[in-house]
């Protein structure tokens, strides 16, 4: 610190030569001349002193009788004397301060704290779609305006806080995990219909009138439950009547149809370990490869891998750094087996299951057959499930000749 | 005359800065050094440089002279009662 001090206000090393050197030093500290480094070499005395204190040297040398000559100038004054000519060095010290101070009035780096089920590019696309993004000028930004329009248009989003600090823009964020859904019917008036075939094996209504029993055979676009409400005294007669939302839970037994077939001839790609490797990038959409080399292959896969330049943490540029590679093949047919047609075939078939129960669905009957036909294998049947059954239709849209009434 | 005087007085003084347990170097004016190893010394209250070439340097205390010699002596920095120097070290002596 000191030093630099000392570098800003510009100093000096001297040689004293003197018949009195320890008289010269001492008359030096009495009159408070802060003097460093003194090295003695052969009756001469090099040192270092302020360059506001050099000119009170004059009479304590005539004093001492001693010669006093510069060796070195440093520091911040002679710096500036020496490049008083250099226009365009002013002048880029200059352009530098102020593309300094520019680029510092814009946010170059948007950070999101606490995200929990939210992503960064759901969050960042929202707030460029409100015009906030890497390079918004940081004047146009009201912390307290994006504060509140996230906790608007995110409901489980229940505290936030957007804070700017130099060019970052810190969003912190702490999310709701457990709530409730409240799905709110979005019509007035609704009915539940099947949405297709099935056997009912459970209803259990909530709000409205079933309209269907248990193991009742019901087609595609059939009223199951109505939102019509009747309320009838002991006598039948009618005292009242509602049109609500139907509510209710439906099972059904369903039946999904299940056909595949496979080829026994196909082709497959026989890689030889041939491969060319070029560079590139990417600005825009501007593609410039450095070894730009067709690779020369008769069939080849192309593969590109992109690398987004990106400034700080989500500030993504423009710029792809491509690499390409191509890989050479050779095409060959080759024919099933019985074993390997039948292992693929049931594979599939696995993964169809998986994926009806992950939706919820109980399979209780499997009908899927495999067998040969001419040069296909085949796989083919019914699944009989038991699934949530039934969707909600507006009223409006079930009569529409009700509302002309 | 004058100096039994002032030999009483400082008599006195040093008893006062036993007494009421005071820094001796402030009150008695002795030199206060510290050395790190053979290569630094830091000086207080001295009064004045007497000799200094790169081999020795003499130095007037208020209570005496100092003297150390050594090899490629240099005074890093100073001012009118602390001293900052730098060097080989070979001898310090009181006379």
């Amino acid at each position: 610190m000191r030093r630099i001090y000392k570098l800003l206000k510009g100093y000096l090393n001297i040689s004293v030569d003197s018949r009195e050197p320890e008289r010269f030093f001492n008359i030096c500290s009495a009159k408070n001349i802060e003097i460093w480094n003194i090295v003695s070499k052969k009756n001469m005395y090099t040192l270092n002193i302020a360059l506001a204190d050099f000119y009170k040297l004059k009479n304590i040398a005539r004093k001492t009788k001693s010669k006093v000559r510069i060796r070195k100038k440093k520091g911040y004054p002679f710096f500036v004397y020496k490049n008083r000519r250099r226009k365009a060095y002013l002048v880029g010290i200059a352009a530098f301060s102020v593309i300094i101070y520019i680029l510092s009035l814009f946010v170059w780096d948007i950070h999101f704290d606490g995200l929990y089920t939210y992503t960064e590019d759901v969050l960042l696309e929202y707030l460029e779609k409100n015009n906030i993004k890497h390079g918004s000028m940081k004047s146009d930004l009201d912390c307290t305006q994006i504060e509140k329009m996230l906790r608007n248009d995110f409901f489980d989003i229940t505290w936030v806080s957007v804070s700017l600090e130099g060019t970052r823009l810190t969003v912190h964020i702490r999310e709701n995990y457990d709530y409730d859904i409240v799905t709110k019917s979005e019509f007035e008036m609704s009915d539940i219909i099947a949405d297709k075939e099935g056997v009912i094996t459970s209803i259990i209504t909530r709000t409205g009138t079933p309209i269907v029993k248990i193991g009742d055979n019901v087609k595609a676009n059939d009223i199951l439950v109505s939102g019509n409400v009747v309320i009838n005294n002991e006598y039948g007669e009618l005292i009242k009547q509602e049109y609500g939302n139907a509510d209710a839970d439906i099972l059904a037994k369903t039946v999904y149809n299940y056909s595949e077939s496979l080829e026994m001839r196909h082709k497959t790609k026989e890689y030889t370990g041939n491969s060319k490797k070029s560079y590139g990038i990417t600005i825009f959409n501007k593609s410039f490869y450095v070894f730009s080399q067709r690779a020369k292959y008769y069939t080849y896969d192309r593969v590109i891998e992109k690398k987004q330049l990106k400034l700080g943490e989500n500030f993504y540029l423009p710029i792809y750094f491509d690499a390409i590679s191509y890989n050479e093949y050779n095409t060959k047919t080759e024919k099933y087996t019985e074993e390997e047609a039948k292992n693929i075939l049931t594979k599939n078939i696995n993964d169809f299951f998986e994926e009806l129960v992950e939706k919820g669905v109980q399979i209780i009957e499997n009908n899927v057959t495999i067998r040969r036909e001419g040069n296909n294998y085949i796989a083919e049947g019914d699944i009989v499930v038991i699934e949530e059954f039934g969707k909600s239709v507006s009223v409006e849209d079930l009569y529409p000749q009700n509302d002309t009434e | 005359m004058n100096k039994r005087k002032e030999n009483k007085s400082g008599k006195l003084k040093e008893y006062f800065v036993k007494a009421f347990q005071l820094p001796d170097d402030c009150i008695l004016g002795n030199t206060y050094m510290i050395m790190t190893g053979k290569t630094g010394i830091f000086i207080e209250n001295y009064r004045s440089i007497i000799e200094y070439t790169d081999s020795s340097l003499k130095l007037q205390g208020k209570n005496g002279k100092i003297f150390i010699t050594g090899k490629s002596i240099y005074i890093e920095a100073y001012d009118s009662d602390k001293m900052k120097v730098k060097g080989i070290f070979q001898e310090i002596k009181y006379f």
